[in-house]
């Protein structure tokens, strides 16, 4: 069994009177790809939000890498070994692709190409981000995570809005992430992508977990399939 | 002579317009905070420079003085208004100018109010002199801004600017950064008002004007927001285009309408054919 490198106990977070995140508590252990499932609304996006310090839990802890980071600031955060992406891909968009990359480390080109190269991005270095289609800003904002120091990637949505091609691509550089020993949580609809490169899966319903296991367990749980499918 | 003595004024306001836009650009252009309150900052440079002058200290402890005094009020402004964006920031900052133009005219004790401050001395009584002065403290900052904006640090100004939440993200303290921008952005800009005073001799409250505010505005989004070249420029067509009028021999009454005519024209202009600027990278939002 790998370590846990992540714990989230109990995590709440409402607005308004709706909770959007209720009694959450689930785990990412080291080297693994663990996906995060669940309807519109489940509150997937504010676990992430809270577990990376944009969001302030009403009640609840994250522990990384054993140490409790609840409630420190985003850059505190990232500065703590956690990199991720966003729903929407953010790219700065009037700064070039090496830009890009620069403010997440200084490196030179040879190190930049070689991130870009993992995540198969095929545009020069110089050109503007704003001028990429949306699935080369979402290359680049994951070789922009990549080149951070990290030892968790989050990925939120990795394949939304993106073709069918680059969707296989980042696939493949998922698991050969895995394989370098790096720990991915990724945030996912997409149940296919989700069940051929996840160890674990999490469900939740919401903002609660309604179960978690591997992709096997969870296919065939009821609930999920009450709850998720509509089944 | 006069026409040589014309130009020389020229080119001296030239050159303050110059180091008002370019440190401006800093903060608007580089870092995307919407600040109307940069006049407020060479006001501050002006009234520090001349009191501490005035009261008998050497003119290099009042240009000191006026950078760091308007450096620091920046900074200052830059903490409680660091959550607001866009129009709030704007909005906010330029309640700040008004607010140092209501200090300037009812703290009598220190400012003479209305009445202003006369015989401020000036650097050097050769207006020749103070013209390359002006010039090289113009090209300097222009420089320093320049190389700024090629560093790490005024690369993660504009990761601020393109999205603060991503840059975040990346480990950065962008509350800092922005910090950084506004004080060093109006410490250029308290210079900029240390040079204005020593050359007028005499300032009062209406320094603190929010027409000067348009005006700066006018040069950075005719020359491009984010480029340094742009600034020069923008200075420059701003300020020298619509001079000839004074010479083409309209009635006195009708030059200053027809100077805020000319400003609207290559304004419209600009929007039209180059929603940029002219040499900027960066859309004005």
């Amino acid at each position: 069994m790998n370590n846990m490198l992540l714990r989230v106990y109990n995590l709440d977070k409402h607005f308004g009177g709706v909770y959007a995140v209720h009694n959450c508590t689930f785990g990412v252990r080291e080297g693994t790809i663990t996906s995060i499932i669940g309807p519109n609304g489940a509150g997937k996006t504010t676990a992430f939000n809270l577990i990376t310090g944009i969001l302030k839990p009403d009640k609840g802890t994250v522990w990384f890498k054993k140490k409790n980071i609840t409630g420190l600031r985003p850059y505190e955060v990232a500065r703590t070994g956690i990199s991720r992406t966003f729903q929407l891909a953010k790219v700065f968009k009037y700064m070039s692709a090496r830009d890009n990359l620069l403010i997440a480390r200084q490196a030179s080109d040879k190190e930049l190409q070689k991130a870009l190269d993992q995540v198969n991005y095929a545009r020069e270095l110089d050109t503007i981000a704003g001028e990429l289609s949306y699935g080369n800003q979402r290359l680049l904002e994951i070789a922009r995570a990549l080149l951070l120091p990290h030892e968790l990637l989050m990925l939120d949505e990795p394949t939304a809005g993106v073709n069918p091609k680059v969707r296989q691509e980042l696939k493949s550089i998922l698991k050969n992430l895995k394989k370098q020993g790096k720990t991915i949580v990724l945030i996912e609809h997409d149940m296919d992508f989700v069940m051929s490169i996840s160890d674990e899966v999490i469900v939740l319903n919401e903002g609660t977990v309604l179960t978690s296991g591997t992709p096997a367990q969870v296919r065939k749980n009821k609930r999920v399939l009450e709850a998720y499918l509509g089944k | 002579m006069a026409f040589e003595n014309y130009l020389i004024h020229l080119g001296i306001l030239l050159c303050i317009y110059v180091m008002l836009t370019i440190s401006l650009n800093l903060s608007v252009g580089f870092t995307g905070l919407l600040n109307l309150g940069h006049i407020a900052f060479f006001g501050i440079g002006a009234y520090a420079s001349a009191l501490l002058v005035l009261h008998g200290y050497p003119l290099w402890i009042g240009i000191l003085g006026a950078a760091l005094i308007a450096g620091l009020v920046g900074a200052l402004l830059a903490v409680p208004t660091s959550r607001l964006k866009g129009d709030y920031l704007a909005l906010a900052t330029l309640g700040f100018l008004f607010i140092m133009g209501t200090i300037a005219r009812n703290w009598t004790g220190l400012t003479r109010g209305p009445l202003g401050l006369p015989g401020i001395p000036r650097y050097t009584a050769e207006n020749q002199t103070l013209l390359i002065i002006a010039a090289v403290t113009a090209l300097a900052m222009t420089g320093i801004i320049w190389i700024i904006t090629r560093t790490r640090f005024g690369k993660t100004l504009q990761a601020v600017r393109d999205d603060e939440l991503a840059t975040q993200m990346l480990g950065k303290n962008t509350f800092a950064h922005k910090i950084a921008s506004m004080g060093l952005s109006a410490l250029l800009a308290g210079i900029a008002g240390s040079f204005f005073a020593h050359y007028i001799s005499f300032i009062d409250p209406s320094i603190f004007s929010s027409g000067d505010t348009i005006l700066v505005f006018s040069m950075l989004i005719v020359g491009g927001l984010a480029s340094v070249p742009g600034s020069l420029l923008g200075a420059t067509i701003i300020l020298l285009i619509p001079e000839p009028l004074r010479f083409i021999g309209f009635p006195s009454a009708l030059v200053g309408p027809m100077r805020e005519m000319l400003f609207a024209l290559i304004l419209l202009l600009i929007l039209i054919y180059r929603p940029k600027g002219i040499f900027g990278k960066v859309d004005f939002q």
